[in-house]
């Protein structure tokens, strides 16, 4: 009675454990630098030098940063706090100093690039997990709870703070000098840099996840309506919406040659045409969630399926080219391995990604696309 | 297998609580409210059954105790414990059968939990094949993760919640406990001792571990628990600060076996009299009198519990001749 009383309770709790915020924020190329988030709640400075190497990690373990904002108010006497950042979800923002991320904790944190030292860490109510915008001397920044804040770049002040949806997980973009912003309500929303809004429509029946994407004039938004809804950027007036996916669009539009490429979380990835939308252009099930956004190289679409595998298709016409297996098997010790959730960058005939087995080994996937072989460097 | 289990039980059980957080005012937290208090009242005559089961079963540990002491041959002694149930009206498997059945109920329904409160961004991509493509359903994504002063996907930092359950959880099992109205060895009053501390001591411990969600589940479905327990072990009948008088059992002496017609007819929605004036037995004595030999149409009644009642006259063990 008291062995299984115990054993039930055990199960109980052990079955309960709290989710663990990962993170997928993908690595990003700034001038000569990359940066990778490999531990969870961290990042990495890499030199864009092949292979690359580290140049710092932020934060170090006793690393302490002033606090010059605590749930969204001001501190007037801001202290030096060691910080306990969460998962990085959103895209790393680089400018030519300094490099600004978002932590699910709710920090946004200004680094400099030159040696990883913190310069300031805002603590913002709620959550964040889409990334920064750092533009005209404000980094900007949304929450889960659906508040877009503005904060001084050298400061890291609030200085203007707006509820802009029911909650937020897409990166603010600007966007004809108007910082724009997506909300999980499907709405899109445009503020000048003193926070008054300019306009604001809600194209999308369900949320928008993804980070919106401005390209050919437009902007596109893929949403968990299983859409993809081109905009006018100084309207937000729809223009256009697709066809329906097979399920919800997780990935950001990425639009080239005339097309618009979205993966859903069925694993299909799609292509529109990017005049009229309704058509969908070709279509291919990669048989695994499509996470990760896709890049398009020399005509080449890749795409990274959940489970580690690079998939080559014809940008125009969607014919598969190649497949990069993933695998756990000694024989091939360079196949990727490891689930695949962060966005691909394409840089010089390479793609770089990372999966969360490369993250737990503090190294980066380097695809050669011409040579179609891939190495995992070891950024330790 | 778990493909089965997802699509037959988890995933329809994650599309009902998706739904009446919707009805809910948006509330997560009251959907995990009424979404336990939902399955309980669903599941409510396998655990009424369960319940009274196991409450004849602790009816019988006093004579089973004597059958015990008095054969030493195994064999014989199993012949005479089976006869004993057969007479009762009892299958010793039957809290077991309900218990079974809702297992599988119970883990559901954690899973769902634990799907749903995760409330990282991860645990919502793992939604999007979960969910039915219902706009009620589908627009309620991301699910909110707040409740009262609670994020449903963290520990509760207050320790209200800690406090809520160590206390329910105590109350339950003590509730449970005290009603065990039969003499108990001395290694079971441990046993029982030391679980009812335990208990609340380790669900208390881990409520500062999981989300905050989950504890919330965990102390509605002890305030159900013991409800039903007050009802169906008799407390109601007495002065709720028995309840935390060391020892006491729900009734004030120990009740009579019923007979198996009168087992019968408890098994058939408690109809028997709790006000019988039928003379309760004494505990630990085990003797019969002739005219409750088996197959009198004589109904022993659920009595004896009542204040003031006297003790019941004791019966002979059934089966007659005592090993030498």
């Amino acid at each position: 009675m008291l062995a299984l009383a115990t054993a039930l309770a055990l199960l109980a709790a052990g079955c309960g454990r709290i989710a663990k915020p990962l993170g997928w924020a993908a690595p990003v190329a700034e001038g000569d630098q990359l940066f990778v988030s490999l531990d969870h709640g961290a990042i990495t400075a890499v030199s864009a030098a092949d292979p690359p190497q580290p140049l710092w990690h932020f934060p170090q373990k006793d690393t302490r940063v002033s606090l010059t904002v605590k749930d969204g108010d001001n501190q007037s006497n801001p202290k030096a706090e060691k910080l306990k950042l969460e998962g990085i979800y959103g895209d790393p923002a680089a400018t030519a100093g300094m490099v600004y991320i978002t932590a699910y904790s709710g920090h946004v944190v200004a680094i400099n690039r030159a040696d990883g030292t913190g310069k300031w860490a805002a603590q913002l109510p709620g959550r964040i997990i889409g990334g920064a915008l750092a533009e005209g001397g404000r980094v900007y920044a949304a929450t889960n709870r659906g508040e877009l804040f503005s904060l001084a770049a050298d400061s890291g002040f609030v200085q203007w703070r707006r509820h802009v949806a029911g909650g937020v997980w897409s990166t603010p973009l600007l966007v004809n000098g108007l910082v724009v912003i997506a909300g999980m309500d499907g709405s899109v929303s445009a503020y000048d840099a003193d926070g008054n809004r300019h306009w604001r429509e809600r194209p999308a029946a369900r949320g928008i996840a993804a980070a919106l994407t401005l390209a050919d004039g437009r902007l596109y938004a893929a949403s968990f309506d299983q859409r993809v809804y081109a905009l006018d950027p100084t309207t937000g007036k729809t223009l256009w919406r697709s066809a329906a996916a097979d399920n919800w669009l997780w990935t950001p539009p990425v639009v080239s040659g005339g097309l618009v490429y979205a993966g859903s979380l069925d694993g299909t990835l799609y292509a529109f045409d990017a005049a009229a939308g309704d058509t969908i252009k070709w279509q291919h099930d990669l048989g695994e969630m499509l996470r990760s956004r896709p890049v398009v190289v020399n005509g080449t679409v890749i795409a990274g399926a959940t489970d580690g595998r690079l998939l080559g298709f014809q940008a125009a016409d969607g014919t598969p080219l190649w497949e990069q297996a993933a695998s756990g098997l000694p024989s091939e010790p360079n196949a990727p391995r490891g689930d695949l959730y962060a966005a691909l960058l394409a840089r010089q005939n390479a793609v770089y990604f990372i999966t969360e087995r490369s993250r737990g080994n503090d190294s980066l996937y380097v695809f050669d696309v011409s040579a179609r072989t891939v190495r995992e460097v070891k950024l330790q | 297998m778990g493909f089965i289990w997802d699509t037959l039980i988890v995933n329809p059980m994650i599309n009902v609580m998706i739904v009446m957080e919707q009805l809910l005012f948006g509330s997560f937290g009251l959907a995990i409210v009424a979404f336990t208090i939902l399955v309980r009242v669903a599941t409510l005559p396998l655990t009424l059954r369960q319940l009274h089961s196991s409450r004849r079963m602790q009816e019988l540990t006093p004579r089973i105790q004597e059958i015990q002491k008095k054969y030493k041959d195994p064999k014989r002694r199993q012949e005479e414990t089976m006869k004993l149930y057969r007479e009762a009206g009892v299958n010793p498997l039957g809290c077991l059968g309900p218990m079974i059945i809702q297992f599988p109920i119970w883990f559901a329904l954690y899973r769902v939990l634990t799907l749903t409160v995760g409330g990282t961004p991860e645990t919502v991509a793992g939604l999007s094949h979960r969910l039915y493509n219902v706009s009620l359903i589908q627009d309620a994504v991301p699910l909110p993760t707040t409740f009262l002063w609670l994020d449903l996907g963290r520990q509760d930092t207050t320790y209200i919640l800690v406090i809520l359950v160590g206390i329910t959880t105590w109350l339950q099992t003590k509730l449970s406990m005290a009603s065990a109205t039969a003499p108990q060895s001395a290694q079971t009053q441990q046993t029982n001792k030391m679980l009812l501390w335990m208990m609340p001591a380790m669900f208390a411990w881990f409520t500062l571990t999981v989300p905050s969600g989950l504890a919330l589940y965990w102390t509605v479905t002890n305030i159900i628990g013991i409800v039903m327990n007050y009802f169906v072990y008799g407390w109601h009948r007495k002065d709720w600060r028995d309840i935390f008088r060391p020892g006491q059992p729900a009734t004030d002496g120990p009740r009579p076996t019923r007979s198996a017609p009168a087992a019968a007819a408890l098994t058939d929605g408690e109809r028997a009299t709790p006000t019988s004036k039928r003379p309760a037995r004494s505990g630990g004595s085990d003797t019969r009198t002739n005219d409750e030999q088996p197959g009198s149409k004589r109904k022993d009644r659920r009595g004896g519990g009542g204040p003031g009642t006297p003790p019941a006259r004791s019966r002979r063990v059934p089966g007659g001749d005592r090993d030498p």
